[in-house]
């Protein structure tokens, strides 16, 4: 096996980018992360991507290759469901540049789920089925939302985690994107703005659920052989782990069986470390109760007390380990996840505004899952060689 | 009723003996033959062993609310506008499983976890009768 890292990194604008096209977005972040890891794209011999939630395509990998005039010897759509599925693609890199099947590997998610689905829907579109079809939806317990207020009421039960404490989350993610000129949502936000947001699925309101964005994130792999010649600050994948456990809520386990802990002790004693050796987190936080049961997952916290965590400020920039310093899919962008490992990346780079950088970071540990905590990953990302 | 602009199931071979059951007024599970366990929702084969073996059995209907969440806003055009606020919830059965439903019967600020609630079923086209749940306490 071939030592593989990771060299180009790249995000497109995000927000609302009316005339946008999935496939567009996903080529414009690549042609960057390609320019970034100065690779010519004649060079990339795979191709990973995932297909738009918002309009599912078949073969879409093949379609954003041949836009972009790509030829490589691999490619694939991976659709291992949420903010997983970049992990996923990067771990079919890693297998397949360490084993000599390719040099150059591209991963890249984004679509315009922002102005490219249809008036008048809440969240995902009734278009790509979730699997609820039979004995979801018919109930009204349809896309996302739902089955994470679900989980958010459990623990709310089981531990006594008040709604002021999701709040604390989605200050924290929306303090963060304030001093990101990348984020979406760049207004600051008060836990009294928070608690007077529109009702949308006890305890949710509008502000627990992340953003609809338009946007794309990549990045580009080879072998460590080949980054030593590059001049970018390249970033290892120290671990990964992974646990699924279900697909639908309806089947979800109870909250101390979830797979996101399994998924970090895995990837964590893959790497070595400890999850306190950790300078930062970007933790899945599709909904603010994500980011609760992440930080208790990862060990940030003991079990139950990811709201009185959150509410101590600990997931605050300048905090024992950082969490979400772009502002997460709560407040910068959701691009399923890609923005997450990309800024962990440009962290460990050093390459965050001032007022964001984790000093001197050197480990992010990034946290994903697709559904509602059904097929968990995290991924343990380290600073050079 | 003809104009049920809800999302309704479509059947197939293995669940179609639950939604026959619900319109007869049974709530039924399956059972696996092989390792003497039920199972929800309805498949072809038993998520515990893979025993494709399965007999129907009549259940209690009765459970108690493992989590539940009020919706305030239709996730499906506005086919859902007209019975807003509603209670989604999720029923741990006596039997074991758990289900996705509705608690329907009480205000939604009365739904509790843990609350014991019973099947009711609430025929919604000719063709679907969908298995809702009550406080017990209401039927009592």
């Amino acid at each position: 096996m071939r030592d593989v890292c990771i060299v180009g990194m790249a995000e497109t604008a995000v927000g609302r980018l009316e005339g946008s096209t999935s496939i567009g977005l996903q080529a414009e972040a690549s042609r960057l992360a390609l320019a970034d890891a100065e690779i010519a794209p004649g060079q990339v011999d795979a191709v990973y991507n995932l297909d738009p939630y918002t309009q599912a395509m078949s073969m879409f990998a093949q379609s954003l290759l041949e836009y972009m005039g790509l030829r490589p010897a691999l490619a694939a759509t991976i659709d291992a469901g949420g903010t997983v599925t970049p992990m996923h693609m990067i771990l079919n890199a890693i297998a397949a540049i360490g084993q000599g099947y390719a040099e150059v590997a591209l991963c890249t998610f984004g679509e315009n789920a922002l102005t490219g689905r249809p008036k008048g829907v809440h969240g995902l579109p009734q278009g790509p089925s979730l699997g609820q079809e039979e004995f979801e939806e018919p109930f009204g317990c349809i896309g996302m939302v739902i089955p994470y207020a679900l989980a958010a009421q459990r623990h709310m039960h089981r531990y006594g985690t008040t709604k002021a404490q999701l709040g604390a989350v989605a200050v924290s993610a929306r303090a963060h994107a304030v001093l990101n000129p990348r984020a979406q949502m760049r207004k600051a936000l008060t836990l009294a703005d928070y608690l007077a947001a529109r009702p949308i699925a006890d305890p949710f309101g509008l502000l627990d659920c992340s953003v609809m964005s338009d946007g794309a994130g990549a990045v580009v792999l080879t072998t460590v052989e080949r980054a030593r010649d590059l001049a970018t600050t390249p970033v290892r994948v120290l671990g990964f782990g992974g646990k699924a456990t279900h697909k639908n809520v309806n089947q979800m386990p109870d909250l101390d069986e979830l797979g996101l802990r399994p998924a970090g002790e895995m990837a964590l004693a893959r790497a070595g470390l400890a999850i306190g050796d950790a300078d930062f987190c970007c933790i899945h936080d599709a909904f603010t109760i994500s980011t609760i049961l992440g930080v208790e997952a990862l060990g940030l916290c003991p079990e139950g007390e990811g709201g009185a965590y959150a509410a101590a400020g600990a997931l605050d920039l300048g905090g024992p380990c950082p969490v979400n310093p772009h502002g997460g899919l709560l407040s910068h962008a959701h691009i399923g996840g890609m923005n997450h490992l990309c800024e962990a990346v440009r962290q460990l780079r050093h390459q965050a505004e001032p007022a964001r950088q984790v000093p001197e970071a050197r480990v992010g540990v990034v946290s994903g899952n697709g559904g509602v905590f059904s097929l968990c990953g995290v991924m343990v990302l380290g600073r050079g060689l | 009723m003809p104009d049920y602009a809800r999302p309704l199931p479509r059947p197939s071979a293995a669940t179609r003996p639950f939604w026959d059951g619900c319109r007869e007024g049974v709530l039924r599970l399956p059972w696996c033959r092989a390792c003497g366990r039920p199972h929800f929702f309805p498949r072809a084969l038993c998520p515990h062993c893979l025993g494709p073996d399965l007999e129907w059995r009549a259940a209690s209907g009765r459970g108690r609310v493992w989590s539940h969440s009020t919706v305030r806003l239709s996730f499906w055009g506005k086919a859902f506008d007209d019975g807003l606020p509603y209670v989604v919830a999720i029923v741990e059965l006596e039997e074991g499983v758990r289900m996705l439903s509705n608690v329907v019967g009480c205000p939604p600020e009365r739904v509790t976890i843990g609350m014991p609630v019973s099947v009711t079923f609430d025929e919604v086209t000719p063709e679907t009768t969908l298995p809702r749940f009550v406080p017990r306490a209401a039927i009592a």
